[in-house]
Formats: structure tokens, C-alpha cells, sequence
């Protein structure tokens, strides 16, 4: 693959993004636009504001294992809502919005708690993440009109108005980062988030207003959202039966992909805390020192931008290589990650080749995805989703487990998640000896 | 006037005598200006988040929320409300046009230069130019601390608001000369709508005021450069600049909110289906306020030590002026018993101007007292107050008029949801935003400080979370006013709010809204 059509391809998605912002509004009202980059907004802040968090936490005086809990938290009240479908009506779209705005808002008052007994400052985190948690019960696509996923599974589609909204809220975050600490920044970022969602809101509460105006004759918002009732998804049940089941290299793509997870939450949380109070790198720029808090914005930034670099060429790669090789690719990047981070100097164009790096295994994430779709079988519509719920439950823990290794040691912890990652790698590299057998071929 | 059509929309725009294309151009102007400072209040918004000083120093700290209360006041609210009688008194009078375009459009013209000057510190201090600095004086530039601030900012600012006097002069006299002698035969002072009676004695008061302010900044732009002592202890002294100065700046006051006033008796009335309550009594309000506008002043400076003989006179003309704002509330209020409402967006926002008129107003009352003014001066009591009006009343009246003649400026209608959305994020924020400054100061918390004691925390936070929601709504109106002078449904009807149906269609819609 050329640079010149790689760059393409990002010249590609940066037009879509502007031809979705500008279309979007072209053929509809400006209320429905409004609030899709609200959602958008919230979205990218909720993520952004998140990565954040275990470093807000431990500046609140919280140890390696609430951190990892924090973690384990997040992914169990993912599952909870996963588990339990996704609705589509409007009313309850408001509703959830106005919770996450309010789980947003407790994260904000967290530096006003500070650590004063009784109750510790974070536990107000976890009251706020509790509450975050129902953007899973916003409807997965806030439908054509709107045109915006809110699905939180990052990796699952490439919604340019989302990633839009995450790379702004990625740069706000860092220029905050630059000014202020953590815990000003997290405050003001995670306030803002909270009132962007109040605005999404009073956006859906507009269009119900019975005033006197004259009838424009207009879609309104809640036709907009109405119109997507197919996007509800069902509850899905749990079940590990495919991997207890599978032989085989069926049975290594399952196993690869639950310790290529298991790797990443061990980890994931600490991300953070490493380069900001272990690593501590500063970089001098424009007559300043940007502090490591704004550093480490600036490799979220790049970690984006590996991702949308990676999806972008995810399907010219997949043609060349084929899907094997790019699950394995994608399964190293993941692997390799947590070492290399922990031992890396704090030297920034170190951190940011191993954050874009990591941002770009995305290029893998569909050819993965679909050898363990494949790998599940086609028992029932809904087998891979109930496959990656239980996959998920087994993961829970992870976090905390990260936590307990964190607090004895970030190194091991670190070089721990390689390890099982390696484990995971070695499960994907078996698929490249001998040929595709049939039930991975149908996926192709 | 007859014009030769120029060939270019730049051209155009830059050339035009139009009083239609001057108003848009002021609206445009002061809405850009109003983001700007609406900028620095979220900057101050966010310092106050914490405590002690996280995100600003102290010195930055003081330059926004000087450079806001500049911006604001000067480039923001004067310029709307002078757009939208550039554009709608002529229509409403009778006249072809205002009585001097060249003029006009001068005035206009000086208010990008204007802005620039004024806001020439903080690009200054952005490319680090040396010796550029914002301004740190607070809005009222009160010496000693004005004659010695250091660098070059403070008499660039004092040169941008001397311009912008010029301006805003030149308007008022137009504006007063359109309404007198360049209206139509048919429009006696007895028929003369509320909007041009209120814009008159605007223009009355700006034909006063400014030239005060314009001679105050010269001389001391002279003690800063020149050596001049004219407030200097061993001169005139620094009390001499604080009458000065407030001689213009609480007439200011009046300046401000009557365009608004204005824009309330005149579209309320619209949406209440009925004529405005006792119209002869709303006029004679304004003059009466405009009257005693200039007789207050020294209400601001009941704690520098003046003549108690003197304060309490100040203190009764103070009181005396809440009765003519109070008369004008009850017509407001007598005006909807009993009348056919529509809460058209609009109305939504005559509506809530009146509501926090109310509050604003008789918090004001209070601070006329003098004991209670020595307990609450310079508090945030006194932000709140002001903020009531300056916001929840006048820029509330702004929008109104905004929202009312959108059809008219652009030919176009604004999408709806997102102007009650606007309405919605905009009333919210107000109180949450400015009752808890009323509680601070009531407290004793100073106001322009950077850090603050740890117990005013929570409401502070509470102020800013209500600031934040309304910078997030004033972006839905700009979204909203862009996408909607661009996209908007085409306006096909000289009567788009049918005013018909209660005979309530004033002459500006006579001609028709803009189509293309």
C-alpha cells in the first residue's frame, strides 16, 4: 500500500465527515443536526473524560485496586445493559441522557468532595459511572436523519460523525490538560460533558412543546429518532457453550480472543496513571512545558488517529493479506502494548509511536471479529453476541486482578497483560499454519 | 437616495448606504462580538470552578473579566440594539431611509476598528507582542490603578471606546433626527410606536452620556501618556474620574435595557392579542427614566466616603426610578390578563425578560439603600443584580427582537426547536447561573477576585455549571440564526406571525419580508 493512497483514504474520511456534517442538515432540520453533534459531543467527552478517570481517582487518594475496580465496574455495567437489549423509544432515549448528563455532573463535583471523610471522594466516581453506564440503553442508532451511533463499542463501526466528535473532544481535553491539573480539568471537561448532555436534552424536550407557532411543516427530532424502531435489539443471553464446545482452531480463535481481552483488561485502566505519574514525560512547546496530564492527551490523539487510520485501510489490508495475518497483526499490536509501554522512556516520540501503534490495530478488529464470528457458528442470529457477552462476564475481574499486580508492581502488571496477550497470539498464530478450513472460509 | 448597485457582495457589503444592510451589519457585528465576550465569561466561569487558582493566574484572571464586561456592554449589546433600529425604525416611522446614510454607515464602519483596539491586548498577548497586555482595571478603569498599569493595552482600549463613542453618537443623532424630523407625515407623536419612543430616548441619553465618557477617557489617556494629574491625588483627585465615569455609565444602564424595554412593549403586545396595557404611561415611563437616568450616578459610590448629604439625595432619585420600571412591569403583566397568548419563541423570551426583570429589578432596590449598599457593595450580591438585567431582561429583549424580525432580516424562518431549545438551555441558566452570585455576596465574597475562600465552592460550581448551559445555548442560536439565513423555510407571507388576525400588523412588515 502506497502512502499516497493512504492518504487518500484519510483525505476520504475527512471529506465525509464535513459532507456528513453539512448533508446532515441539508435535507432536514438544523434541531435534529443540533443534536446529533450534542450526542456526539457527550459521546466523545464520556470516552475522552474515562481515560482520564484512574488518574482522578488516584490523585483522590484511591489505590491500584479501586482503580482496577473502576475498571471492573465499567465493563460489568456494560454488560449489564448489553445483556439487557437495547430499546429505541425516544422517551427513554431523554431519559438516559439526562442520567448520563447527571452521572457526568457527580464526576464533576468530585474535586469539591475532595477527601473528606465521610464518604470518600470516590465514591462519587463510582456513583457517577454508575449513571454514565445508561448511555448503553440510548438506542444503538439515533437513526437516519440523526445518522449517529451511540452503541460505546468503539470498534464496531466507523461513524464519522462520532469519531469527529471524539477527536474534538480529544483536542478540548488536551488544551484543558495544558492549563489545569487533573482534577480541574477532569472537573471542568466532565462539566461540560454534563451540560452538553442537559442541551441534548432540551433538545428532544423542544419538538414536544405545544407552542403557537406557525407550522413549518418540518421534521422534528422525535420524528427523526422514531424512525429508526427496527434499531431495538433484543436481550441476549449468555453463553460460553461455543467456546466449551469448540475444537480445534475453532476452539483457538475463541480462546485467543477471550485472552486477548483478558490482556487488555488487565491493563487498560492503568494506561493512564502510567504515563502520567509513572512515566511523568513533559514536553517544552510554544515557550511552555506541557505537563503530562496534556501529554497524555495529545497520545490519545494519536491513538485516534492510528484508529481511524486503521479502519480506514482495514479493508485494502484485508484484501492483500487476508484476514488471518490481519487478526494476527491486530491481536501483536495488542500484545506487545503493555510492555513496551511500561519499559518505554518517557521520551514523547517513543509514547507516540507506540499510541498510534496501538490505536492501529483497529485495522485488525473486523478481520478478528469475523473469524470469531465464524468460529461461533451460525447456531442463531444473535451467537456471536451471546458469545462475547459471556466472553465479557469471564473478563469482569481482569481489572481488579490488574490492580492487585498494579499495586505491587506496575512492571509486572504490565508485562503480565504481554504474557497472557502473548497467549492470546499464540492461539491466532496457529491459524496461519495450513489451509482455511471450511467454517472460516464462509465468513470470507 | 438613488445608488448604483455594486457588482460584487463584497462590494456591496462594504459600501452600502442601506439602512437594511447597516442594521444586518451591526447584528452581525455585535453577535460576533458577543461569542467573543461571551469567551471571557466562560474563562472566568471556569476559573471560579476551583478555589484557588487552577486554570488562570490572577493577572489573566482580571483581564477577562474586564475585557467581558468591555466587549459586552460596548461591542455587544449597544451594537444589537442599535441594528435592529437601524433596520426596523425607519420601517416603523415612515422614513425612507435614516435621515443621514453616509453617517450611518460611518458609524457603523468605526466599530470593527473599534473592537480590534480594544481586544488589541489579548492578541497582543498571544503573539507576544511586547508591552501588549489586556487591560486589568475592570471595565470602570478606575485610577489609581488605570493611570498605572504598565504597556501600551490600557490606551489602546481607551482609543477603541473613544471610537466606539463616536459611533455610537453619530447613530443617536440619526436615530433621533430620523424619528423627528425624517418621518412620515402620517406617524404624529401620539401614533408613534413604543420600539421608536424607546430607541428615541436611547439615542437621547447616548447624545449626554458618551460625550462624558469620550472627554473622561481623553484626559486620562493624557494622565497616562502626557503627565497630566487630572486624576492624580495632587490633581483632580480619583473621585473626580469615578463621577465622571459613572455620570455616563449608569445612564449606560438605561442605554441598554430601554431598546429593550422597547422590544417587549412592542412584540408582547403581538403575541398577547391584545394593544399594550396603558401605552401612554409605558411612554411616559421611558422619559421618566431617561429623565432621571442622569441623577443617580453617585449610587455607585455610596462607599467611597462622599457627603452623606449628597448620598441620600442619590438614594432618593435611585428608589424614585424603580417607579417608572415598575410601571412598565405592571403594563407588561396587565397587558397578558386576559389576552389570547401565544408562546411563540418570541413571546417565550418577552416573557422570561419581564420575569427577571422582576428579580434584577428588586435586587436593585435594595442596593439603593445606602446601609444596605455599604454591606453589599462590591460583592457578588452586585454581579448578581446586574446580570439579571444585563442578561435575563436585556439580552432576552434582544432575542425577542431577534427571533420577532428574523422573517424580516432574512426572509427566512429559524428552526423552531432549536430556538425553544435556545429559550429552554437560556432560562435555565439564568437563575442557576445568578442566584447563587445573589447568595455569595449576601455572604460578603468580594467580587474580581481570582481564589475565594473553599465554602463558597459549591455555589460557585453551581454559578458555572448555569454559566456553561448558557454558553451551550447561545451556540444553539448561532447554529440555529446561520443554518437558518442559509436553509431556513422560505418566508412567503408579509404577515409570517399573522398579526391580521388581531389588527396588530405594524408598518414594518408592510413591505414585506425579504424573499429571494
Amino acid at each position: 500500500m502506497s502512502v499516497k493512497s493512504a492518504v487518500d483514504d484519510i483525505r476520504t474520511s475527512l471529506r465525509d465527515a464535513a459532507s456528513g456534517l453539512f448533508d446532515g442538515g441539508n435535507a432536514r432540520t438544523g434541531t435534529p443536526v443540533a443534536f446529533a453533534a450534542a450526542v456526539a459531543g457527550v459521546e466523545g467527552l464520556v470516552y475522552v473524560v474515562g481515560r482520564f478517570v484512574p488518574e482522578l481517582l488516584r490523585s483522590v487518594g484511591a489505590g491500584p485496586v479501586v482503580v482496577g475496580l473502576y475498571g471492573t465496574v465499567g465493563i460489568a455495567l456494560a454488560l449489564l445493559f448489553r445483556s439487557q437489549g437495547r430499546p429505541s423509544v425516544v422517551d427513554d432515549s431523554t431519559r438516559s441522557l439526562a442520567l448520563v448528563a447527571a452521572g457526568l455532573g457527580f464526576w464533576s463535583v468530585v474535586p469539591l468532595v475532595g477527601s473528606q471523610p465521610p464518604v470518600p471522594a470516590w465514591a462519587f466516581v463510582f456513583v457517577g459511572l454508575g449513571l454514565v453506564a445508561f448511555r448503553y440503553a440510548l438506542p444503538a442508532m439515533f437513526g437516519d436523519a440523526v445518522g449517529i451511533t451511540t452503541t460505546g463499542r468503539r470498534g464496531d463501526d466507523s461513524n464519522v460523525g462520532r469519531t469527529a466528535g471524539t477527536f474534538a473532544a480529544v483536542l478540548a481535553t488536551t488544551a484543558v490538560m495544558t492549563a489545569a491539573a487533573i482534577r480541574p480539568s477532569v472537573q471542568i471537561l466532565s462539566l461540560l460533558a454534563a451540560v452538553v448532555g442537559v442541551a441534548a436534552v432540551a433538545l428532544t424536550a423542544s419538538d414536544g412543546f405545544d407552542a403557537a407557532d406557525s407550522s413549518d411543516g418540518t421534521q422534528d427530532t422525535h420524528d427523526a429518532l422514531n424512525a429508526q424502531n427496527e434499531q431495538a435489539s433484543p436481550p441476549i443471553p449468555l453463553s460460553l457453550v461455543p467456546l466449551q464446545t469448540a475444537t480445534g482452531r475453532r476452539r483457538a480463535v475463541l480462546v485467543g480472543d477471550l485472552l486477548r481481552r483478558f490482556a487488555l483488561a488487565l491493563v487498560v485502566v492503568f494506561v493512564v496513571v502510567t504515563v502520567v505519574s509513572f512515566h511523568a514525560p513533559s514536553v517544552a512547546a510554544f515557550g511552555s512545558t506541557l505537563p503530562p496530564n496534556a501529554v497524555f492527551g495529545i497520545l490519545l490523539c494519536l491513538e485516534l488517529a492510528g484508529e481511524v487510520v486503521g479502519r480506514r485501510l482495514a479493508p485494502r489490508v484485508t484484501r492483500t493479506v487476508g484476514r488471518r495475518r490481519l487478526a494476527v497483526l491486530s491481536v501483536a499490536l495488542t500484545a506487545l502494548f503493555p510492555v513496551l509501554l511500561v519499559t518505554a522512556p518517557a521520551k514523547l516520540p517513543v509514547l507516540a509511536m507506540l499510541f498510534f501503534g496501538f490505536g492501529f490495530r483497529r485495522v485488525g478488529t473486523d478481520a478478528r471479529r469475523s473469524l470469531v464470528d465464524a468460529a461461533v457458528g451460525a447456531r442463531s442470529e444473535t451467537a456471536p453476541d451471546e458469545y462475547r457477552a459471556a466472553r465479557d462476564l469471564v473478563v469482569v475481574p481482569a481489572p481488579v486482578v490488574g490492580g492487585m499486580l498494579f499495586w505491587y508492581s506496575p512492571v509486572l502488571a504490565f508485562s503480565l497483560a504481554t504474557a497472557v496477550g502473548g497467549l492470546a497470539l499464540r492461539e491466532y498464530v496457529r491459524l496461519l499454519f495450513g489451509g482455511a478450513p471450511t467454517w472460516m472460509e464462509a465468513g470470507e | 437616495m438613488t445608488q448604483t448597485k455594486p457588482s460584487t457582495p463584497v462590494v456591496r457589503w462594504l459600501t452600502t448606504l442601506d439602512h437594511r444592510d447597516i442594521g444586518v451589519l451591526y447584528v452581525v457585528f455585535g453577535a460576533i462580538a458577543g461569542l467573543w465576550g461571551a469567551t471571557d465569561a466562560m474563562a472566568v466561569r471556569t476559573e471560579l470552578l476551583s478555589p484557588g487558582l487552577a486554570v488562570w493566574d490572577a493577572a489573566t484572571y482580571n483581564a477577562f473579566f474586564t475585557t467581558h464586561g468591555l466587549t459586552m456592554l460596548f461591542f455587544f449589546a449597544t451594537p444589537v440594539a442599535f441594528g435592529l433600529a437601524n433596520y426596523v425604525v425607519p420601517l416603523l416611522v415612515g422614513a425612507d431611509d435614516m435621515a443621514f446614510p453616509r453617517v450611518n454607515a460611518v458609524a457603523f464602519w468605526l466599530l470593527p476598528p473599534a473592537l480590534l483596539l480594544a481586544r488589541a491586548g489579548i492578541v497582543g498577548q498571544l503573539l507576544g507582542i511586547p508591552h501588549l497586555a489586556p487591560p486589568t482595571t475592570g471595565w470602570t478603569f478606575y485610577p489609581p490603578l488605570s493611570t498605572q498599569q504598565a504597556g501600551h493595552g490600557v490606551d489602546l482600549v481607551l482609543l477603541g471606546l473613544h471610537l466606539s463613542g463616536v459611533s455610537t453618537i453619530a447613530s443617536s443623532v440619526n436615530v433621533v433626527v430620523t424619528i423627528a424630523i425624517a418621518r412620515d407625515e402620517s406617524v404624529s407623536w401620539a401614533s408613534l410606536d413604543m420600539f421608536s419612543w424607546t430607541m428615541l430616548t436611547t439615542a437621547g441619553l447616548v447624545i449626554f452620556a458618551f460625550p462624558v465618557l469620550g472627554s473622561a477617557m481623553l484626559m486620562l489617556l493624557s494622565d497616562r501618556l502626557v503627565g497630566t494629574t487630572f486624576f492624580a491625588v495632587e490633581g483632580g483627585g480619583p473621585m473626580l474620574w469615578q463621577h465622571l465615569f459613572w455620570f455616563f455609565g449608569h445612564p449606560e444602564v438605561y442605554i441598554l435595557v430601554l431598546p429593550a424595554m422597547g422590544i417587549v412593549s412592542h412584540v408582547l403586545p403581538r403575541f398577547a392579542g391584545r394593544r399594550l396595557f396603558g401605552f401612554r404611561s409605558v411612554v411616559y415611563s421611558t422619559l421618566a427614566i431617561g429623565a432621571l437616568a442622569f441623577g443617580v450616578w453617585a449610587h455607585h459610590m455610596f462607599a467611597t466616603g462622599m457627603d452623606p448629604r449628597l448620598r441620600i439625595s442619590f438614594m432618593a432619585v435611585t428608589l424614585a426610578i424603580a417607579v417608572p420600571s415598575a410601571v412598565k412591569t405592571f403594563n407588561w403583566i396587565a397587558t397578558l390578563w386576559h389576552g389570547a397568548i401565544r408562546l411563540t419563541v418570541p413571546m417565550l423570551f418577552c416573557v422570561a425578560a419581564v420575569g427577571n426583570f422582576v428579580l434584577g429589578g428588586v435586587t436593585g432596590v435594595f442596593l439603593a439603600s445606602i446601609p444596605v449598599d455599604l454591606v453589599l457593595h462590591d460583592t457578588y450580591y452586585v454581579v448578581g443584580h446586574f446580570h439579571f438585567l444585563l442578561v435575563g431582561t436585556i439580552v432576552f429583549g434582544l432575542f425577542a427582537g431577534g427571533y420577532y424580525w428574523f422573517p424580516l432580516l432574512t426572509g427566512r424562518w429559524f428552526d423552531r426547536g432549536l430556538a425553544r431549545a435556545h429559550f429552554y438551555l437560556s432560562a435555565f441558566g439564568i437563575p442557576v447561573t445568578f442566584l447563587p452570585f445573589l447568595l455569595v455576596g449576601m455572604a460578603g465574597l468580594p467580587r474580581r477576585v481570582a481564589a475565594y475562600p473553599p465554602e463558597f465552592a459549591l455555589l460557585h460550581y453551581v454559578a458555572t455549571f448555569g454559566a456553561y448551559v448558557l454558553g451551550v445555548g447561545q451556540l444553539l442560536f448561532v447554529w440555529n440564526a446561520l443554518s437558518s439565513a442559509v436553509r431556513g423555510e422560505p418566508v412567503e407571507t408579509t404577515d409570517p406571525w399573522e398579526l391580521d388576525r388581531t389588527g396588530q400588523r405594524t408598518p414594518e412588515w408592510a413591505s414585506g419580508a425579504e424573499t429571494e
